[in-house]
């Protein structure tokens, strides 16, 4: 067991804890939820720290690899021809096992004498050079932390999981929010035990979506995370949550059907047949034009919906509206990053020529500014405090998708940036709407007022919140719309330097102007809400009973605020973090583009 | 199509004949016969004897019992029939099946016996 | 003394007798036959078993009628061994009536084994309760006999012969509450359709023995592939023989489609699930369905020329104008599991939604028919086998938790379920796991079946694939709305009553058992993979 499965774990076996623990010990099962998550969370900071290492950190892909390799050669009968032992295993490996590199992918053809093999050596083939194949993908050497272990091996599905600068940082919003959560649900009081255990295999979920490097993994903790999130909603959601649970988890799965739809057809298409996305990313490329923007189109919906893109936003209002705080929380902390990071990890990287295809580069542009400016206009006109931060969050993904499309190296960091950013500050900002939601019990912006007056220090930390969603320098959101625009606004052709071309980016600059108009109207709608709810009067007379923020309150709200302030002024640290891998993926993009 | 049909030409000629023909004499019957209606006539015809209210009335479901048990034994015999023409060639062989056969159904006879299945009442 | 010179001839064997053929019985049939009867033993044994139960009923006292579930479970274990110890053989037995291969050995044990719950659920059933139950044991393991004897008829007649006997005694099931209107109308209904579909499926079978002079499923293939039976030319494609051989085929399937109710014979389902004792709805719904499955495996696997030992060739049989047979398997697949699916989102009672949900589990199962003979690394065969056990798991475990909730509440009104969260928390945890997988959600056992089912019709290609590919993986999302309403009630709406539910250990050991095994399949796929394995090898 390494780090890495102790983090996807650790949550689960917590939840297996809670189970055994009598629902009347509420307090009990707080504490304990708690320390699961702290402890994952500690562990995801191990990794990080480990991750800082670079070279020599531990469980490297292409070492592990490499040693899986030698293994499934060591047991395999290679034939009369090769002697047993190093040097026929070398010989082997280099007679039938040494890829040919073209167009920058490597190539490793079935040798002409494949059927004198034994059935051993035929399936040693097989293996290896699924693993030779993922070893040559230039992101391995970024990959640390990994575990390999064999799964269900008729299907070559594997337990393969990993970290890597897109992931990793990932991983460690998703149990920093967790913690976070627990410390806000410590005054959930209905089902309890049943809240904690869903909360955590939620955070399990999480956690293995982010980590898994074979796809068949991948799918199914992205399916995992559906259930929990199904039953938070519909038990513990407002008033309307039944309607809202039930849009979720059927939107979401017409999505994940039509990926494993799309993955079966990558698994078959591929010789050797893999799951590995590792694999993937070196085999899947040289599928022809048709078949692959079919593919990219059916993964795109998939991911599309979780992020969500207009026009398939439609359950994300509903689902915030009607979830608890402490679950929207997660919903637009982490559940939205899924999609974007499935585009990142398994959409371009996959399939690079559709990715760089004029045609999806222009509708991918076209949905981000859909999107931005789509998501502001509704937010502005939201009366819901909550389906404002909401439809915040469709325009705040827009961003993404504008910094996925100009596909250069500044636009791809920005978007990557911007996942994080968006990660904590709407997490902080439905844990404010949750603090005056708490007290009020609506949600109503124009019966709110005045709240500064009542609630200093609510308020104080409030507008950090909401800057950072503006996106105000110094404040983190300023520095990944920024980056996103930057790459946006770039309109040079990579090889020539030439103005406007029709090979990379975004060809056509009235998208990003058009998308430029979401800065505004972001402004308007936050200021808007601001005013609306801490200045002016206090308009009734029960909002003068109102205590200011509680300890409990503050201690969930702090590391966020503190987050926001901290990725504003040095983003320089994270941006580094992520740059290695981030430049292995952009480059296994444009390594397409090229030809 | 003419190689496969042609030798089922003749039953097609004779099926359309036979119902050429009961069609054709209904007809003509119904056509050309004299009727006179009376009462006698329309009523339900028991063997001579006067009819003692509706036939459609419902009989006990007893009398299922019976003829489903009946036909059960009857079946049995259908199958000793044509055993006991050829036990002679089946032998002792014969014999054992047969005997399995006749204790399965004196096992389901037993049943039905101890549950009543021969009671009326 | 005329007597006693016959039974005295009667017992010397052989006597001198001049019939023709005689030799041939005494030196081929009879060893055949006696060697053949060896192999009979599970199939004995069931047969035995039943008989017993229903004579041990008589000389019990009534109290302890419902005890002999135990002799029923007995014997279902029994036959294991027998099956087991031939289970690698491969042989054909009673001159060519039945067989058995690990084809007909897998499915064998698969309802043995399945019947086991349902008598343990039986044994639970509060409905049974106060009865004599050794009438419903004899049909129950009768019903299992003819289920054994459909896995492994290769003859028209065994094969019709078995399929009647399954059925006839489903339907003494389906109305074994005679009182209730109800339990009447759904024996009526069951009836009047299987006999519908027996009689077509018999005209079938008579136009396929018409054209081939034989009964044995392996004779299907000379209708293509024999060079001396040249009725299926390039020439006569278009012609009546063509016409003859897609209606023989799809006579056929409709006895078979009714069997497993599959489109167009699936109207029966509903009423029969839901006015049959919810025990008696798990066994249609399960061992019945994969009789099914298992005897039109049987079949189409009889078109396969490598089964007859022919010439070779795939399964790529044109029907008439030139369809593939296996066109028609996937639009009744897509159009089975659609309907099912529609027709289940409004359903209000769960032994209702269930039977709708079970047409469009047929649906999915048909995927795999539809794969049969291509070149493909999972054959057809081992994902319909690997799909049947889970939906075994998943299906069984769903009813056990309605017949423990029917037990306390006496409904199965999705109204009634409300609040059981709280009422009951271990049955409707565990029904929450077996609606989840029914939809197909990791990490359970429904979701390796359909996993494989995808595996297999993506691997084979072509666009007819890819279109049943995307119209399942819609369907799945369909299926998720009202699955997800029986989870929706149970956790999300409040009920009326707030008092516990209490249910019997052994209730509770076989949802506990389902349980494992929905996990088990998925996360140990590899064991039950290589059991499947070896199946698609013979058909």
């Amino acid at each position: 067991m390494t780090s890495i499965t102790w983090c996807i774990f650790l949550p689960l076996l917590t939840a297996g804890v809670l189970l055994l623990i009598p629902s009347s010990l509420k307090g009990l099962i707080k504490t304990v939820s708690l320390l699961g998550a702290f402890v994952t969370f500690l562990i995801s900071i191990g990794l990080v720290r480990g991750y800082m290492l670079g070279e020599s950190a531990p469980g490297g892909a292409d070492r592990v690899l490499e040693e899986r390799i030698e293994r499934i050669l060591d047991g395999a009968a290679l034939g009369p021809a090769y002697s047993v032992g190093p040097q026929g295993k070398e010989r082997w490996r280099a007679d039938f096992l040494t890829p040919r590199i073209e167009n920058g992918r490597s190539i490793l053809v079935k040798p002409t004498v494949f059927s004198e093999f034994t059935p051993g050596a035929q399936e040693a083939w097989e293996q290896a050079a699924e693993l030779i194949l993922a070893k040559s993908v230039s992101l391995t050497t970024h990959i640390k932390f990994v575990e390999y272990l064999p799964w269900i091996q008729r299907f070559k599905i594997n337990y393969f999981v990993g970290v890597d600068g897109l992931s990793l940082p990932l991983v460690a919003l998703t149990t920093l929010l967790c913690v976070l959560c627990f410390v806000w649900s410590w005054n959930i009081d209905k089902g309890t035990k049943g809240y904690f255990v869903l909360f955590l295999l939620l955070e399990s979920g999480l956690i293995g979506v982010f980590c898994a490097l074979d796809f068949f993994l991948f799918y199914v903790f992205w399916e995992i995370v559906l259930l929990p999130m199904y039953f938070l909603i519909g038990v513990w959601g407002g008033e309307n949550r039944i309607y809202a649970a039930i849009k979720f988890f059927i939107y979401t799965l017409v999505g994940s059907v039509l990926m494993l739809v799309a993955m079966l057809v990558m698994y078959f298409m591929t010789e050797p047949h893999t799951f590995n996305m590792l694999t993937l990313m070196n085999l899947a490329p040289g599928f022809s034009p048709g078949v692959a923007s079919l593919l990219f189109v059916a993964l795109f919906i998939g991911f599309a919906i979780k992020v969500p893109v207009f026009p398939f936003h439609t359950w994300l209002p509903d689902a915030h509206v009607e979830a608890p705080t402490a679950v929207s929380v997660i919903l637009a902390g982490v559940l939205l990053k899924m999609g974007g990071y499935g585009l990142f990890r398994i959409s371009y990287p996959m399939l690079p020529g559709t990715g760089t295809d004029k045609f999806f580069i222009a509708l991918i542009a076209v949905l981000g500014m859909i999107n931005i400016v789509y998501g502001a206009f509704c937010a502005l006109a939201q009366k819901d405090f909550k389906k404002l931060v909401a439809y915040s969050s469709v325009s705040h993904m827009g961003y993404v998708l504008l910094g996925l499309a100009a596909l250069n190296h500044t636009g791809v960091t920005g978007a990557v940036l911007q996942m994080i950013n968006h990660g904590v500050s709407s997490a902080m900002l439905f844990l404010i709407v949750g603090v005056v939601y708490d007290r009020a019990h609506h949600r109503d912006l124009t019966r709110f007022g005045g709240m500064a007056l009542q609630m200093p220090w609510y308020t104080g930390i409030a507008t950090v919140g909401f800057f950072a969603s503006l996106g105000l320098p110094g404040l983190n959101g300023f520095i990944s719309e920024f980056l996103c625009f930057q790459g946006a606004f770039d309109f040079r052709d990579g090889a020539t330097g030439s103005l406007i071309t029709t090979t990379q980016g975004i060809h056509s600059p009235w998208i990003v102007y058009v998308s430029l108009l979401g800065i505004i109207l972001a402004a308007v709608y936050i200021l808007w809400t601001i005013q609306r709810v801490y200045l002016g009067e206090v308009k009734r007379e029960e909002y003068k009973r109102f205590p200011d923020v509680s300890f409990r309150e503050v201690l969930a709200l702090a590391p966020l605020g503190i987050l926001c302030i901290v990725l504003g002024v040095f983003p320089n640290g994270l941006i580094e973090f992520m740059n290695g891998s981030l430049t292995a993926v952009t480059d296994l993009v444009r390594g397409a583009m090229g030809n | 199509m003419e190689c496969t049909l042609r030798p089922y030409l003749p039953i097609a000629v004779y099926g359309a004949l036979v119902l050429g023909t009961g069609f054709s004499l209904t007809l003509a019957s119904s056509i050309f016969g004299p009727r006179v209606r009376r009462l006698e006539k329309e009523s339900t015809y028991e063997c001579g004897s006067l009819p003692l209210g509706s036939s459609r009335e419902r009989f006990s479901v007893k009398f299922y019992l019976v003829a489903i048990l009946f036909v059960l034994f009857d079946i049995e015999t259908v199958f000793l029939v044509p055993w006991a023409v050829v036990y002679r060639s089946m032998g002792l062989f014969g014999l054992l099946e047969m005997l399995a056969f006749m204790g399965i159904l004196l096992l389901g006879f037993v049943y039905a016996w101890k549950r009543g299945g021969f009671d009326w009442e | 003394m005329h007597l006693l010179n016959h039974l005295q001839a009667l017992l010397t064997l052989p006597v001198a007798v001049t019939a023709p053929g005689v030799e041939q019985f005494r030196d081929t049939f009879y060893p055949a036959i006696i060697d053949s009867l060896k192999y009979f033993g599970p199939e004995t044994q069931v047969a035995v078993a039943a008989i017993a139960i229903l004579l041990l009923d008589l000389v019990l006292p009534i109290q302890f009628s419902k005890h002999l579930a135990w002799a029923a479970i007995l014997g279902c274990l029994a036959p294991l061994s027998g099956i087991g110890h031939y289970y690698e053989d491969s042989k054909s037995l009673f001159l060519g009536m039945l067989v058995i291969d690990p084809f007909a050995n897998f499915f064998k044990a698969f309802f043995l084994l399945g019947s086991i719950p349902v008598i343990m659920l039986s044994f639970v059933s509060r409905k049974l309760e106060g009865r004599r139950m050794g009438e419903y044991y004899f049909i129950l393991l009768s019903s299992v006999f003819g289920a054994m004897l459909m896995a492994s008829s290769t003859h028209f007649l065994t094969l019709f012969l078995s399929l009647e006997i399954l059925s006839v005694c489903s339907y003494i099931l389906v109305g074994y509450f005679r009182t209730e209107r109800k339990g009447a109308e759904a024996a009526l209904k069951y009836i009047i359709y299987g006999s519908i579909a027996a009689a077509i499926m018999g005209y079938g079978f008579s136009l396929w023995y018409g054209m081939t002079g034989s009964g044995e499923i392996s004779s299907l293939a000379r209708v293509f592939w024999s060079p001396e039976h040249e009725i299926y030319t390039e020439r006569n494609q278009q012609a009546l023989a063509a016409l003859t051989v897609t209606f023989a085929f799809l006579f056929v399937f409709v006895g078979f489609a009714y069997k497993i109710a599959a489109i167009p014979m699936h109207f029966w389902a509903p009423d029969v699930y839901e006015g049959a004792p919810t025990v008696v709805t798990a066994f249609l719904s399960v061992i019945s369905k994969a009789a099914g499955f298992a005897i039109l495996l049987r079949f189409l696997g009889g078109l396969s020329s490598s089964v007859s030992g022919l010439a070779p060739g795939d399964m790529a049989v044109k029907l008439w104008a030139g369809v593939d047979w296996r066109l028609i398997l996937i639009v009744i697949s897509i159009l089975t599991m659609t309907l099912g699916n529609l027709a289940a989102l409004w359903q209000t009672n769960l032994k209702r939604l269930m039977a709708y949900s079970s047409i469009a589990h047929a649906g999915y199962l048909l995927m795999g028919l539809s794969i049969l003979g291509t070149a493909t690394r999972y054959t057809g065969t081992q994902t319909i086998a690997f799909y049947l056990v889970a939906y075994l798991s998943m299906n069984f475990g769903a009813f056990a938790v309605a017949i423990l909730v029917e037990n306390r509440l006496n409904s199965s009104e999705l109204e009634d379920y409300k609040g059981l969260g709280r009422r009951a928390p271990f049955l409707a945890g565990a029904l929450t796991v077996f609606i989840f997988s029914l939809i197909g959600v990791p990490p359970t056992a429904g979701f390796m079946g359909k996993f494989h089912l995808f595996m297999g019709i993506i691997d084979v290609g072509g666009w007819p694939y890819y279109l049943l590919a995307i119209a399942a993986a819609m369907n799945t999302a369909l299926s998720a709305y009202y699955y997800l309403k029986i989870a929706r009630v149970m956790y999300f709406e409040k009920g009326s009553s707030l008092e516990l539910i209490q249910s019997s250990a052994l209730g509770r050991v076989v949802v506990v058992g389902m349980l494992f095994l929905t996990f088990y399949l998925c996360f140990c796929a590899d064991s039950i993979l290589k059991t499947t394995l070896n199946l698609g090898m013979h058909v």
